[in-house]
Formats: C-alpha cells, structure tokens, sequence
C-alpha cells in the first residue's frame, strides 16, 4: 500500500508539471476592446485593400453541413483566393462544442469560426470572441444595416457586434395538400391564429384517415421558446434564473399539450420517426411545424410528397416563429485578424452569400441578397424568409444549456399527463434554477 | 427416446438466439440497399423492393476523401494492433513471470486507473497532444491505443500457465530474456496474440471520440468520423450510415474469419495452476 | 541478491513501453483531473479558484447526482448479472457437443463485431413504436397497444438495459467458452458415472471451475455499465431524460464539463467519486466470488 501511494505521489508530481505548462498558453483571454481599435486605426479605412494579405493563409473552424454545403464551400474558398490571394484551410468538427472548446483552451483555435446563436452568449462572456466594430467601421461598404435586425442582434452585446450571421432558418407550417384535400379542407382554410388551431386539428383529425395524425411538432424548448415570450415575458430573468410559470407564459403551450392529449398533436418519436420531416415525407401527419431545413429533405428523399408551406399561426395577434442562425466569428486571439477579417468581409458580403446561398439553398441574412434572389418569389421559401423580421432568436443568456437539458428532461412529463403543464414547468424551474444557484455563484 | 429432448431443446435455444442476433445484424445490411424513405417507413421486411447502390455510390463519391478514410483507418487500427500485441504481451509476461518491487501496487494502479470514467479526460488528454505536438496526426490515435489493460490482464493470464520449462531450457542454451519472449514464448502464444491482434484492431477500428477530438484535417479522418460528416445539423442520413456500417464491417469480419481457429483459445482468462 | 536486482531490471524493462504509455495518457489526465476536483475553474476563460473539497460538498446533496446514481445502479444490478449468466448459460450450450458450433458462434459474435453506435441505432429502429419489437408483440397479444419503448419514462432505460446485455454478452460468452476447455473433462465423465444429471454438472462443476473467468467478465461488467454513456446519450439527445429515466453518472459528467459554464472543476469531482465507486463495488464483487488470483 506505501508504494501505491508513492505512485500516486509521483502522478501528483507529473500533473504539477502538467498544469504549469498548461496554463502558460492555455489562456485565452486578452484585452479585445485594445485589440479591436488597435488594428482599426492601423488599416486603411480610406480605399479598401482586397489584396493587404496576399499569400497568407487563415484557418476557419467549421461543421459539414449538407451535402450542398459541402459541394459549394470549395468554390467560395476559391473565390476568396482569386479575390485576395488568401489560401483558406478548413478544420471540420464532428462535435462542434467540444472542439471548439478544447482547440480554444489549448490556445490553437482557428482564426474563425462559425457560433451558433444559442452557445454565443456563453463564448462572449468568456471572451474568446473579437469584437468587430472597429473592423466593420473601417470598412465602408460592409453595410451593417443590410442584414436583418434579429439576427444580427443575436451577436451582439450592448450595441457591439462579435460575429456576422451567415445565414438563418426559422420554423414555418407544412401542409400535405392531398391529406387535407382527403379530409375536405383546402390550404386556405388553415387558421390564422393560433387560438382557433385546437379547433381545426380537431376537425382535420376526423376527416383523416385513422392512421394519419393531424400534426407534428418536435417536443423542446427550442421549438417553444417563442411561445412561452410571446406574452412579453423572457424565459430568464436579469440574474440569469429561469422563468416559464408567469402569467401568459402558458396559455398557448397548455393549447398545445390539450390538441396532443387528445391525440390531434403528436412527437416524432410518439410516430416511431426520427424527427418530424419524416413523419410528415411519410405521410403519418398532415401538418408539420419545422425549420426550412426540411424543405431540401422533403424533396430530396420524398419527392412523391404534394405539399406546400405558409407562416406560423399568430399569437395574440403578433406574428412569432423562432430564428436559428450561425455567425462567422472571430477568435480574440487570432495573430491573423487582419486576413481573417477579409474572409469575414467576403463570406458575409453580398458575393460570399449568393454563392451559398445559391448553390447551398440556405437563407441569405442580407436583405439584399434576398431581394436579389427574389427568395419572396418562391412560394416555399418565402414564409421562412419573412419570418427573419420577426422571429426570436435561439438564445436566452449563458445558462440557455442549463434550462434546455431539464426542459427535454422534464417536459414530456406534461404530454404523456403525468404531470400538467404548470408542475411541469415548476419543476424545471426548480431542478433549473437550482442548479444554476450552485454553480454560477 | 427420453434422451433427445434435452438435444432439442438446446437447439431450439441456440436457434432463437441465433435470430436474435442475426436480425438486427441483417437488417442493417439489406437497409443498406434500400432508399431513405424505405427505411424510415419502417416495416419487418429484410429484402429492399427496389435493391439500389446509390448509397454506396453516394458515400465514395461525395467526399473526395472517403478512400482516403478507409486507408487511414486501416493503417492507424493495424499499427495500433500490432503496437498492442507486442507491448501488452511483454506487460502481461513481466507481471506473470518477472518479480520486480512494486510489482502488486503496480497491478491495483492500473486496475483504479481504468474505472475513471473517460468523459472527463478528454481535454487533459488534448492538452497533452497539443503540448507534445502530435495533435492532427495519426500518432495521437495510435500512441494512447498501443496498449490496452484487459489484454494485459488476459496475458498476464496465460503466461501464468505457461509452462516453465520450456523458458529454462532456452536459458541454458545461452539465449536472453529479450530473446527467449521474442524467439520462443510469442510464438507459442499465437492463439492469445491473434486474439489479442483482432480486439485491438477492433477497437481502435471502431474508436470515435480520440479521433473526434484529435483529428480537424478532413484528408486525415478515419472511417468512423468521415461517416458522422454524412449526418448534418438537423437530419440523420440513415441509408447512408447503414451503407457506412456494412463498410465498417467488412474488414473486421475478414480478419475474424481468418482468425477464426485461433480466435476462441486465445481468450483464456483462466486461473493459476 | 544481484539475481534478483537483475531480475527487476528486466521487469521493468519489459514493462517499459506499458509504463510510458499509462504516464502520459492515463496518469497525468487523470492528476490533472484530480487537481481540476479541487477548483472552480473556467478553462475558457482562464478563471480559477481554488475551493478545496467544496464541488465534493456539493456532489453529496446534488438531487441530480442522487437520480443519476440511482440509475447507474439499477442499470448495473441488471445488467452486470444478466450479461454474465446469458453468457455462461451459452457457453455451456455451445460447449455441449451440439453441431455447427462454430456457425453459431460466429453469428452470436456479430453484434461485438459492430460499432456501439450503428447497433444503438438499429436498436432505436427495432424498439420504435412502430417497428418490429412492437410489431412482434402485438401481433402475438402480448401487448395490446405498441409501447413507446425510447420515449416513456418506465421503459426507456430498460430498453437500453436490454441492448446493452444483447451487445456485450457474446464477448463474454467467448471467454467463457475458451475458459470451458481449460475444464478437465474427466470431472464430467467422473459426475456422469455418479448419475449427475446436466444441473449437477453445471452448478457443481462448470461454475466452481469457472470462478477465475467469471471474476474478470464481473469486473468487465461493472466497470463497463457504471461508465454508461453511449446508449444514454444518444435516446435521449444528451439531456438524460424522459423525467431523467436515462440520466447516468457518466452523463451527468459530460454535461458539466462540456454544456454548462465554468463547471469542469465539479464534473472532475463526480468523475472521481465515479472511479472509487467502482473500485468499492469491483472489491466487494471479488470478494463474493471468493477469488483472489486475477487482481
């Protein structure tokens, strides 16, 4: 046993030594506010320069994505080159989270990288991420007004922008024209507010075939978020606790939980699918609630499939959906920020977007590149595109990952009625809030 | 006349079994030739209506690496398992026939070592990559998976039950230590390193998260973490991820099939005599 | 003496490339992991604060911890004795003499041969509500109506359960099996002329013979489900639910280190009360088998 504790003594001695190299270059955090202005009066602000970083090379950290995403990624890359002689290598995570966070932690994340709009909040506050006004300031035809208000609000913090939205999604309803058609309604006759909704699945439901459900939503907070604030009430409070038992917070979702106890509503999963784009390319449901994502799945492994797509329902009268979008951001501790803001300038520019956007079929977060493609002209894009002026963001402060994880804990305890709606959200607030008391001081 | 029944019921277990396993095992492969929307509608049939390539053609050809892939996965699971069939072997003959100071609290060390759980050694393990340089690289998959303690353990085990004589014979004809292992012992342990060679081999064949954590260049991705790039944010190509399982497959089920003979011997993790 | 010392040498010698490799990839992780238990510490932020035994403090009156122990455990009782008898109980079949003994465990050694993550997908399918579980099921009226197997908070961890001992038991079967030819068959010839009938030989031969095997596939065991995370992390998308049905210890660590904000310090904490955990219980398990040659 005394050896044994000497080789334990000696793993403490290895881990000493461990730490200490660790830390040295394992710190992240520099000043970014210096930083930024820094390299702002440095640059020419007058005549932009494409050609300043000619022959250098930048690192993006990025995910696959689809396969029109990947297919076109290259020819944005080469673009860039031909533009600026900047060659572009690309590190592509599997767990995005993880290797974000471990690259960041060893000092050697890329100089950009793509932040989704929910884990934003928490990588601001920890201070990986540059701050882009400086570089915006001093480039004049950047036009930080083209880009839809949500979603450039989700980057930022007090005015200050750390990251440029590539692109969005938002949730809109899917109809199967031939499935109405079957229980004797038109697209048209679908509501347009989200009070009568109960009224029509409940209908619908009777003119369907009994193995056909009337509709499918996805059970999560990030498919609810929007109703729970339609009201006016965040779902976290200013000191970062959760809130989702206030008044008016409920009245919409218990519409929900009622349509899917009596069987108008359904999960994916309660369907025996993987999520809801199947469900409804199966023709299990008539009515889906989804992102646009599901349109280039629909087509591609359902192409038999008659249906269309509109808005969301209102919500007392305002119209709501939710917006999932990804920045490009900058890493604060990039020796390269100069370069990597070219890239950034040139993505997120109006060249760098229609070319994802065409060839990716993804939604252009410029007004003008949306204009220009004529995105409002397109019967099945044109409700999600619209939504960007409204939408809520999936974003709500650093403990968002807290609140989720015991929302899809907790929550299909409410539509399985083992609990109601409101001891549901009382006891995510309460396993919640509890652990973010412990553990955020 | 009363003696077969108990033949029968054995069989009839075995069988049961037998579909139990070979099912799920099937269905994978045949859905592999099926379309998308075939799988997911679900259904107790095997055979596909419409048998179609296309996920196999989709897979080859949507990334220009996915050969690439394979070869690296290949190279990095073949070296590792060799690597293992050496190191392991020698660690399990020192702990059964060498005596040494520390030998016991050697042993209960490495037993305590393998029950933390490995979640929370992810980025101390990437710090130690990045601090002697080897992340992005296939050595940072091979070096930690050169050994593996449950071979050791088995090794230990069967040199235990070695026989003695053979070695001091070897001793007297002038031979080394280093030499009697290599020349004499390892060749008579074939059964054990074939075993030992396949499980290793599958291991790291199969290994998700050093990789996921490790690897950032897409040219150098193994098998495993080029098929997750199939799957994007929102939706699970499953035609293509059985197609990629069935692929994932065939090596290992070769390298069993020719191993066979050796494969249920070599498993001996009997006691001391 | 000198023999001895030379004897050491070559001890270590041989144990050398071992020893190296546990230093840097096990030892220091597990140190630093050690020493992380011990702070609040934000990696990302380069903050940190040494607490001493406070995220050990917290551990123990974590509601959350106490659901995700009380799972780990239930999922370990079941498993661990389930996997194993499964596995002696068809080595002892396919030991028997029976025909195309190589056939069978072939195919009984598929699932092992397959990745944990496609046969968990194949599992999702086969337990869906409408797949072939179900399917069989009802069509044989065991059940009335099909059961949300992945989704219904009394059923989704036992399915997992079930998994996990259809995955893991044909490996130890292998063991088993090549520890059954180590059994001296004139036992069994010995038994036969006694008049034992097939129970006999099995309770009083096979076992007793068996204990060293079943010890190292016990400690397998119990190492491998009190470390559970695959399974639970992929039917419930990582949030251990339906109402933390499915919330392990191992996932209750990934979410602090990775998901939440300046947590690693406590994850670190749980992954070492995880560890002696195992080892108690490992022990205990030994110490039932009455066996002390393996470890």
């Amino acid at each position: 046993m005394k050896k044994f504790l000497r080789l334990s003594l000696f793993a403490m001695l290895m881990l000493v030594v461990l730490v200490a190299c660790g830390n040295d270059d394992a710190d992240p955090t520099t000043d970014d506010e210096d930083d930024a202005t820094e390299v702002a009066d440095n640059g020419e602000a007058a005549d932009f320069d494409w050609r300043a970083y000619e022959g250098e090379t930048v690192t993006v950290g990025i995910w696959g994505g689809s396969d029109a995403e990947v297919a076109t990624r290259p020819e944005l890359f080469e673009a860039f080159y031909e533009l600026t002689g900047i060659t572009v290598e690309e590190r592509i995570y599997a767990d995005f989270l993880i290797n974000l966070q471990a690259e960041l932690i060893g000092g050697i994340a890329p100089d950009l990288f793509y932040v989704d709009s929910n884990v934003f909040p928490m990588l601001h506050a920890d201070g990986v991420l540059e701050n882009l006004d400086g570089f915006i300031a001093d480039t004049p035809d950047f036009n930080q007004d083209d880009f839809y208000t949500p979603l450039l609000n989700a980057f930022s913090v007090d005015g200050a922008v750390y990251g440029i939205p590539k692109d969005f999604s938002t949730l809109g309803l899917f109809y199967n024209v031939d499935l109405l058609a079957e229980a004797g309604f038109t697209p048209e006759d679908i509501p347009d507010t989200m009070a009568e909704m109960p009224a029509f699945l409940a209908e619908l439901a009777e003119g369907l075939p009994a193995d056909v459900t009337a509709g499918v939503i996805q059970a999560g907070l990030a498919r609810h978020l929007f109703v729970y604030e339609a009201a006016g009430t965040p779902i976290m409070d200013a000191d970062g606790f959760a809130v989702l038992d206030q008044e008016g917070q409920l009245d919409y979702m218990q519409l929900l939980v009622d349509s899917y106890q009596a069987g108008h509503l359904a999960t994916p999963a309660g369907l025996g699918d993987g999520w809801s784009g199947d469900s409804f390319g199966l023709e299990n449901v008539a009515l889906m609630i989804e992102g646009n994502w599901a349109v280039g799945h629909l087509n591609l492994q359902f192409p038999d499939v008659n249906w269309g797509t509109r808005e969301l329902p209102t919500i007392n009268g305002n119209q709501g959906s939710m917006a999932f979008t990804v920045s490009w951001s900058m890493n604060a501790a990039s020796d390269n920020q100069g370069a990597a803001w070219l890239f950034m300038h040139f993505v997120n520019g109006v060249e760098g977007q229609e070319i994802m956007a065409t060839g990716a079929s993804l939604l252009p977060s410029r007004v003008s590149v949306a204009e220009e493609m004529d995105i409002a002209g397109d019967p099945i894009l044109a409700p999600f595109q619209a939504a960007a002026a409204y939408a809520t963001p999936w974003q709500s402060g650093i403990n968002l990952p807290i609140v989720y994880s015991t929302y899809g804990n907790y929550f299909p305890g409410a539509l399985s009625g083992d609990l109601t709606l409101l001891e549901a959200v009382q006891r995510i607030m309460e396993a919640a809030n509890n652990e973010i008391e412990t553990h955020m001081q | 006349m009363k003696k077969k029944w108990p033949r029968v019921f054995l069989y009839v277990i075995l069988i049961i079994y037998a579909a139990i396993t070979l099912y799920p095992f099937l269905w994978a492969v045949f859905a592999s030739f099926k379309t998308y929307a075939e799988i997911v509608g679900g259904g107790l049939t095997l055979l596909p209506q419409n048998p179609t390539l296309n996920n196999y053609i989709h897979l080859f050809t949507r990334d220009e690496n996915f050969v690439a892939w394979i070869w690296n996965s290949l190279y990095v699971a073949g070296f590792a398992a060799f690597l293992n069939v050496i190191f392991n072997s020698m660690a399990g003959y020192a702990l059964a026939r060498l005596s040494f100071p520390g030998k016991k609290s050697l042993f209960l060390l490495i037993l305590a070592l393998i029950m933390v759980p490995g979640q929370i050694l992810l980025i101390p393990n990437f710090l130690i990559m990045r601090n002697i340089g080897l992340l992005d690289t296939h050595w940072s998959l091979i070096l930690p998976s050169a050994i593996n303690f449950a071979f050791i353990f088995m090794m230990r085990q069967f040199f235990i039950n070695f026989p003695k004589d053979i070695e001091e014979a070897a001793a007297i004809d002038g031979l080394s230590r280093f030499q009697i292992f290599f020349r004499i012992v390892i060749p008579m342990a074939r059964a054990s390193v074939a075993t030992q060679g396949i499980m290793s081999f599958l291991a790291v064949w199969n290994e998700f998260m050093r990789p996921l954590l490790y690897i950032s260049s897409p040219r150098l991705f193994t098998l495993p973490l080029g098929l997750q790039m199939f799957n994007d944010l929102y939706t699970t190509h499953w035609n293509l991820v059985m197609a990629g399982s069935v692929i994932t497959l065939i090596p290992i089920l070769l390298l069993y099939i020719v191993l066979n003979k050796y494969f249920m011997q070599g498993f001996r993790v009997g006691g001391d005599k | 003496m000198k023999a001895r010392t030379r004897e050491g040498i070559q001890g270590y010698s041989f144990m050398i490339p071992a020893l190296i490799i546990i230093a840097v990839f096990t030892i220091v992780p597990i140190g630093y992991a050690i020493y992380l238990s011990f702070t609040r510490v934000n990696l990302l932020a380069g903050t940190f604060e040494w607490v001493g035994f406070g995220n050990y403090e917290i551990a123990f009156s974590d509601p959350r911890l106490r659901i995700a122990l009380r799972n780990t455990v239930r999922y370990a009782v079941f498993v661990v004795p389930a996997q194993t008898f499964l596995a002696l109980v068809m080595a002892t079949v396919l030991n028997s003499g029976v025909k195309f003994e190589r056939t069978f465990r072939t195919i009984f050694f598929l699932p092992t041969l397959t990745s944990s993550a496609a046969l968990t997908m194949i599992f999702m399918f086969l337990f869906a509500v409408n797949g072939p579980v179900n399917g069989f099921l009802v069509e044989w009226g065991l059940l009335a109506a099909p059961i949300n197997f992945v989704e219904d908070v009394n059923f989704a961890l036992n399915t997992i359960m079930v998994m996990n001992v259809w995955s893991t038991a044909p490996l130890f079967m292998t063991i088993y099996l090549a520890g059954l030819q180590d059994v001296d068959k004139t036992l069994y010839e010995a038994a036969a002329i006694d008049g034992a009938n097939a129970w006999k030989k099995f309770t009083k031969i096979t076992i007793p013979n068996l204990v060293p095997v079943t010890n190292y596939v016990l400690l397998m065991g119990i190492i491998g489900t009190f470390q559970i995370f695959d399974q639970a992390f992929i039917i419930s998308g990582g949030s251990g639910g339906p109402m933390n049905a499915t919330l392990t210890v191992s996932l209750l660590i990934y979410q602090f280190a990775f998901q939440v904000r300046g947590t690693m310090g406590y994850a670190s904490a749980l992954a070492i009360l995880l560890a002696i955990l195992i080892f108690v219980v490992s022990m205990i398990a030994k110490r039932l088998n009455k066996e002390e040659s393996l470890y």
